[in-house]
């Protein structure tokens, strides 16, 4: 590191600060507009960010900011980093969409999309809390339009 | 029929206007873990057809997102520029001497050991004959011929 380096403290919403080398918090586009546009005090709030997920979002980044890592063992650790809970996993693309990180959001959405395939509806429904509001014969009806999907 | 998919929606579209949409998700609770709309569309934009089309099950919103010209605008362009090949499919007649069509996975005939493939299902299926393509438009085909 150069004598240059910079840290920027981030602040997730239940109060627990990180301090961060600012070459790496700038993977995050909200967060380098800020710095950019010069309003970076002290303290940056992420008021929509926990301290959980927060924590898995600098994991990657500096894994991925590191130097001399090659591909595959990147690929392994992306490969390990989606295998976690389907709510980590909303928690994930919310901040990652919060924080504006087109990577972190792109690999996450893919892996509910991976994960939705061989899915039931109603397997479906209870990984993103979605209430049936269909009435028995409505569902029927389009399940009927296109029973060749549901083989 | 595995072809012509991003056509299944669109008809859908046309017929299932006696369903009423609800344009919001149904829930309003303002849970952490609820992901807005834009975001649903995302994660769905990048489904096979097959999966969009039990995905019309979940909900009133799904439905109405799923079919929407909009949504079927960004999936076609999606499928049709993957690099991976990963939605594509080749069709196929084995033999001359066979009758039926398959259809190969682009992505298993160029990279994978398995080749995934599957019976083509259309109406003159089980009739043997001469026939040929006359066009196709996203993915939906018309074949012409001459069936015995």
């Amino acid at each position: 590191m150069s004598s240059s380096t910079k840290f920027l403290t981030l602040k997730t919403c239940d109060d627990k600060k990180f301090v961060l080398d600012e070459a790496i918090a700038v993977r995050s586009q909200t967060i380098k507009n800020m710095v950019e546009d010069d309003c970076v005090s002290n303290v940056i709030p992420l008021p929509n960010v926990n301290s959980k997920t927060m924590t898995k979002v600098i994991e990657y980044w500096k894994k991925h900011s590191e130097e001399g890592v090659s591909k595959d063992v990147l690929m392994d650790f992306d490969k390990a980093f989606v295998k976690v809970h389907h709510s980590i996993l909303h928690a994930l693309i919310l901040a990652a969409n919060f924080l504006n990180d087109k990577e972190i959001l792109d690999m996450m959405c893919q892996e509910v999309a991976d994960r939705i395939k061989g899915k039931t509806p109603e397997e479906i429904r209870k990984e993103f809390d979605i209430k049936n509001d269909f009435t028995p014969e409505e569902e029927e009806e389009i399940r009927k339009e296109n029973a060749w999907a549901f083989e | 029929m595995e072809f012509g998919e991003d056509e299944a929606l669109h008809q859908h579209h046309k017929r299932s206007k006696s369903i009423k949409h609800s344009q919001l998700p149904s829930t309003s609770v303002q849970d952490s873990s609820i992901l807005p709309p834009e975001l649903i569309t995302d994660i769905l934009s990048r489904l096979p057809v097959k999966f969009l089309l039990q995905c019309r099950c979940v909900s009133k919103s799904w439905l109405s997102l799923i079919c929407s010209p909009e949504f079927i605008k960004t999936h076609l362009s999606l499928a049709a520029n993957n690099k991976d090949y990963i939605n594509h499919r080749v069709m196929l007649r084995v033999s001359p001497s066979e009758c039926g069509l398959k259809n190969y996975s682009l992505r298993s005939l160029l990279d994978e050991s398995v080749v995934d493939s599957s019976d083509m299902n259309y109406p003159v299926e089980n009739h043997c004959g001469r026939f040929w393509t006359v066009g196709s438009v996203n993915g939906l085909i018309c074949v012409s011929g001459l069936f015995l």
